[in-house]
């Protein structure tokens, strides 16, 4: 089962990084990272404490977001049994996916991702980072 | 034949039908789950909770843990999962490897969220939920 808890965490980026145009931003601007602050304020009860990254993958459909979805909710418990813990909140109808992680290693961690645009042009846009642990 | 002529019960539903064709249609459709229903069992096992998404993704079966969970791998990263409305049973675990190699390629859609998610594997057009209840590799849950 180790293997199962060496990759944890890192699913985005194996998901991510499977797709060519994928671009990620280690610094956002004041405006995304008040974004991104108010969406872990609203999720995890804490705003972010740093490390933010955004993400936009294009094209992108809903299997792609319903997969993000499959992959944490399919590791949350074997992270459990490891001290850690994941929540996930995906709202179909609204193609938004909120995921608080923790793990010793890592950390606590916030991911948000939306699906926007039309259904044959759409873009996957994600925003993480370090929350305080809940 | 008019609707007086007919048997009383008969003819209070005919004149219900008319004033409610939607009547008709119940009706109808009552009686073919009548008919239908101990036919379907099979089909139950994935539309009798959840709504499912319709979302299949590719999978690769690893193997069966010993909770008798399922294990299978998604970009790297292995996940666990049970089959949706059925439980593996105890030391299926030799006979679910000539149904399922392992590194088979799969199609699981996910019919349940939560801790684990439950899905039903799709091999190619094969419903593999199926075929393991009817080898009795796996039994039925409520």
């Amino acid at each position: 089962m180790s293997y199962l808890c060496d990759s944890r965490l890192s699913i985005t980026l194996i998901i991510l990084g499977s797709l060519t145009l994928a671009s990620a931003q280690t610094s956002v601007s004041k405006n995304v990272s008040t974004l991104i602050d108010a969406k872990a304020k609203q999720f995890t009860g804490s705003p972010c404490t740093g490390d933010y990254e955004v993400k936009e993958l294009k094209p992108a459909t809903l299997k792609m977001l319903t997969a993000l979805d499959f992959t944490y909710r399919g590791q949350a418990d074997a992270i459990k049994k490891d001290g850690g813990k994941v929540i996930v909140q995906y709202i179909r109808p609204q193609r938004l996916l909120n995921i608080y992680t923790f793990s010793k290693a890592k950390g606590a961690k916030f991911l948000t991702a939306a699906l926007v645009g039309p259904k044959n042009n759409a873009v996957l846009v994600t925003h993480q980072c370090t929350v305080v642990p809940q | 034949m008019t609707i007086h002529s007919l048997p009383e019960p008969l003819r209070v539903q005919s004149a219900a039908r008319k004033k409610h064709p939607a009547v008709l249609r119940t009706g109808t459709i009552a009686g073919a789950l009548l008919i239908v229903g101990p036919l379907s069992n099979f089909s139950a096992l994935a539309a009798s909770s959840t709504p499912t998404t319709g979302i299949k993704i590719n999978v690769t079966f690893v193997g069966m843990d010993a909770d008798q969970h399922l294990l299978l791998k998604y970009g790297g990263v292995v996940l666990k999962t049970t089959l949706s409305g059925l439980k593996l049973n105890k030391g299926a675990g030799g006979v679910l490897g000539m149904f399922l190699p392992d590194g088979v390629r799969l199609q699981a859609e996910i019919i349940t969220k939560g801790n684990i998610q439950s899905v039903i594997l799709w091999k190619e057009k094969t419903n593999m939920n199926q075929q393991l209840l009817i080898q009795g590799v796996a039994q039925r849950i409520r």
